[in-house]
């Protein structure tokens, strides 16, 4: 990886750390995924061990994809993006690297302390305590890095994928302090500070907004810069962009209570949340219309560029699962759906087709830039990548819609007396072909990400055969 | 004050935001400024670098 020269404006340090890392760890993570897919599928690959059971490596897979894959690639992209449209150095060259070094630093303990069991049963926010206190730290580090860099910015405007990005580390830094407060019982056990139910509210306030705007804001961000840069046209509109922004966080934060419809939280609470995840539909729609028309006139890019094809069919999975996140949230469609395989369906349609689609094609447009090249080893394998994710995606989430609805109809089906239909066993029997499609999905996906690996590998290694950027655009 | 009394005048304030938004976004004389920064992701050419290597892709 000697081959790259420096950039004399650009830290690409940093974003090249990031971008490598992003790879390393979707391999891992979808990795994990793909194994515990098929312990549901063949329950003796769990070897008996208590490290490899489900329960503790489900918590060890979204955290990796969610915090290790898509972190990496927020990291890396936002920091890519936020020099190149301030047209400045980053701020902070030390404190940049302490966010990469304490980022992974994060990623391993939690690989560590989730395998153990050591969990705060909180979704998508179990590591305990000390791991808690290191996460905060990294990210008002990464808040300075980024708004220090928009403030020495050499240009009058701050472009709106940087307000996203913005919008994204302020947020999860709030997020993350309030719902992580808990009283430390030992060096590997706390307990919340919040009781039953607004533990319960304070934990999906949380979750359903480290949706919004981990996985939402911040990967606007990316599609805000990167669709226009490969499209080579400058975004749609401006003008929906700013109001996709406003409208978009000003909605989402009021979502969190529909995911616990028919619980103990008060009923108002739950018919809010669902008025306005309702609502959200339009400012989702707004931002992907948006995105999607920034190719007219330039569809024809389409057939030859497999980088764009991976940018835009994310932006169409993200209207697909915007559409049916609010569709889920209706108390009555809630009714069947939750606690079904539907939701997990729901939820990689999102992280598969949206997040890791649009990471994917961001990482595919900077890897050269970054090392000096005209373009990535094999254009012809980030194509295959990217039959393989789609097709991945589409059998993932189909299993999962079939099963969820099976699994919804027969939980809820009675008899004239009253009594249930189906017991609980019949229904997982009734899933076990859906399990082994979902299976077969994600191993399409995690074989893209090792072509993906492959290929850079092959474009950023000593002795590399990709072709260098010409020499004038290599020493600028 | 107690939420009885405030809460029904939040959504009006948020409506008024909103309608303020619009105001400001479709303004005319704000159309220069929004086209320049809807252009910021091509000002930082490296001497035409993205343009001339069009990231190794030829136009069919």
């Amino acid at each position: 990886m000697s081959t790259a020269t420096e950039h004399p404006t650009y830290n690409y340090k940093v974003v090249r750390q990031f971008a490598i890392m992003t790879v390393v760890w979707g391999i891992v993570g979808m990795a994990v995924g793909v194994l515990i897919a098929a312990q549901l599928v063949w329950p003796a690959l769990n070897f008996d061990i208590p490290w490899l059971t489900y329960g503790r490596l489900r918590p060890l897979h979204t955290n990796a994809v969610i915090f290790a894959f898509g972190g990496c690639a927020l990291f890396a992209t936002s920091y890519y993006v936020v020099q190149r449209t301030c047209q400045t150095r980053l701020f902070g060259g030390g404190l940049a690297a302490f966010t990469f070094w304490g980022w992974q630093a994060i990623i391993v303990l939690a690989a560590i302390s989730l395998p153990m069991g050591w969990t705060s049963g909180k979704e998508y926010a179990e590591l305990e305590w000390p791991i808690d206190l290191l996460i905060a730290v990294v990210w008002v580090s990464y808040a300075i890095v980024f708004l220090g860099t928009v403030k020495l910015r050499k240009t009058s405007h701050i472009y709106v994928g940087n307000w996203f990005y913005m919008a994204f580390i302020i947020t999860v830094a709030v997020l993350h302090i309030v719902n992580s407060a808990a009283l430390p019982v030992s060096l590997t056990k706390s307990y919340s500070v919040y009781p039953g139910a607004v533990d319960a509210m304070v934990q999906w306030w949380y979750g359903h907004n480290a949706v919004g705007f981990f996985l939402t804001a911040g990967f606007l961000g990316m599609m805000y810069y990167f669709v226009p840069k490969q499209a080579e046209r400058p975004i749609f509109s401006y003008r929906l962009s700013i109001v996709h922004f406003w409208a978009l966080i000003a909605t989402y934060m009021w979502a969190g209570g529909h995911h616990l419809h028919y619980t103990a939280l008060p009923d108002w609470t739950q018919s809010l949340a669902m008025v306005m995840s309702l609502i959200l539909l339009a400012p989702s729609w707004g931002g992907m219309i948006n995105g999607m028309m920034t190719l007219s006139g330039a569809w024809h890019k389409l057939r030859t560029d497999p980088v764009l094809r991976f940018l835009v069919v994310s932006l169409s999975f993200y209207g697909m699962s915007t559409f049916e996140g609010p569709m889920m949230s209706i108390k009555t469609v809630n009714a069947l759906s939750h606690y079904t395989d539907w939701t997990v369906g729901h939820v990689h349609a999102g992280a598969l087709g949206w997040v890791a689609m649009i990471s994917i094609g961001a990482v595919y447009h900077m890897i050269p830039r970054l090392f000096g090249k005209a373009q990535m080893y094999s254009v012809g394998l980030i194509n295959t990548h990217f039959w393989l994710a789609t097709i991945g995606t589409v059998l993932y989430i189909c299993a999962m819609w079939v099963n969820g609805i099976l699994q919804g109809l027969m939980w809820r089906a009675v008899n004239e007396d009253g009594t249930l239909t189906y017991s609980f066993v019949e229904a997982l029997e009734a899933s076990h072909p859906g399990y082994f499609v979902r299976w077969l999905g994600g191993m399409f996906f995690l074989t893209g990400m090792v072509l993906m690996a492959f290929n850079v590998w092959q474009t950023v290694r000593k002795g590399s055969t990709a072709p260098a950027a010409d020499a004038a655009a290599q020493a600028a | 004050m107690s939420y009885d009394v405030y809460g029904p005048y939040i959504v009006v304030v948020m409506l008024i935001t909103f309608l303020a938004l619009f105001a400001w976004v479709l303004h005319p004389k704000n159309k220069a400024k929004f086209d320049d920064a809807a252009n910021l992701p091509f000002d930082d050419e490296d001497e035409g670098q993205d343009v001339k290597t069009d990231n190794g892709r030829i136009e069919k």
